[in-house]
């Protein structure tokens, strides 16, 4: 789902979040997250698309995709940092983003505050609706 | 008795159906007291369940010499596209019934006259849309306009309308920027089948 590459391209290229520092390698689009994968990590996730359907649908569609962004930390003060730039990094985004036309990004639900004991990880994510056309 | 009767029956069957038992077209019905010509026009089209998927819909400024196919179909007609058309209004004949109601026997109804239909059409706002552009421009004149609908068989139906109002849709977070034009239909709609 391209809604989840527009929010990964701009993550990536997203000076105050690289310097936390949240290393670009670890930013993914997906449920991949490879062994020795280092924290903090950022998976960008495609949930769901709708599509704004027009009765002659023509050479572009119009997409209503929610996108997760998932932040895996062991610094609990670090994921809400986190949280905070990558929702300034991705709102009031308009225009071309990685080969698609962004017609705005706007917030959704945040989730719970998850922890995992054997590992010491915390995880804490936020979803945003991305409308783009392609 | 039947031998008299079939040769009958044959002319009066020709007369009512004409063309339209050519290969492709259901055999036509016509209601009792409607004309050949229009009825056969009307019903010469789908045969089967179809939907509103992929119709096209086309604006001009110019009407017709005659409101008929020939009329529309000519080359005086230049038509636009209406881009991005999300929504549009119901169309064809839908008549008031009055009432009245005598102490004794049944209710009275007569018809009025029919109202050719219309409502809101929505689009995407695009405001260097061609066809966008003319339906503005109809919203702010009295003038009436030519609409044609090309639906996804090749079936057209050509209306004369006027545009009352070209607004943009309520802002709220997360909607998409539509406008909505108020179109209404003043004849009887053309219905061309498909070639």
């Amino acid at each position: 789902m391209s809604g989840t590459l527009i929010v990964r391209t701009l993550l990536v290229a997203d000076a105050p979040l690289l310097a936390v520092p949240v290393s670009a390698t670890w930013i993914r689009a997906g449920v991949d997250l490879p062994l020795k994968t280092e924290s903090p990590a950022i998976l960008v996730l495609g949930v769901g698309s709708v599509p704004f359907n027009r009765i002659k649908a023509g050479a572009t569609q119009i997409h209503s995709e929610r996108v997760q962004v998932y932040v895996l930390s062991r610094d609990y003060e670090q994921i809400k940092t986190i949280l905070r730039l990558v929702r300034a990094a991705v709102l009031d985004t308009h225009g071309t983003v990685a080969g698609f036309n962004v017609i705005d990004i706007t917030l959704d639900v945040e989730s719970p505050e998850l922890r995992d004991e054997p590992t010491g990880l915390m995880a804490q994510s936020r979803d945003f609706i991305v409308r783009w056309t392609g | 008795m039947k031998r008299k009767m079939k040769p009958l029956f044959s002319a009066v069957r020709k007369w009512l159906f004409g063309d339209t038992l050519k290969a492709g077209f259901a055999p036509v019905v016509c209601p009792p007291g409607m004309q050949p010509t229009p009825c056969q026009q009307q019903q010469a089209g789908h045969t089967d369940a179809a939907a509103y998927s992929e119709s096209s819909y086309y604006i001009s400024a110019t009407l017709p010499d005659s409101y008929d196919e020939a009329g529309y179909e000519s080359t005086d007609l230049v038509w636009a596209e209406i881009g991005q058309v999300v929504k549009f209004p119901a169309y064809g004949s839908m008549q008031e019934i009055n009432k009245i109601s005598p102490i004794k026997g049944a209710i009275k109804k007569v018809k009025r006259t029919a109202d050719y239909g219309g409502g809101d059409m929505q689009v995407v706002d695009l405001p260097q849309d061609a066809g966008q552009i003319i339906a503005k421009a109809a919203s702010a004149s009295s003038n009436h306009y030519s609409i044609k609908v090309v639906y996804a068989d090749g079936e057209t139906h050509y209306l004369d309308v006027i545009v009352a109002g070209w607004q943009k849709t309520e802002a709220a977070s997360g909607e998409f920027m539509l406008r909505t034009a108020k179109v209404e239909v003043n004849k009887a709609p053309v219905e061309v089948a498909a070639a």
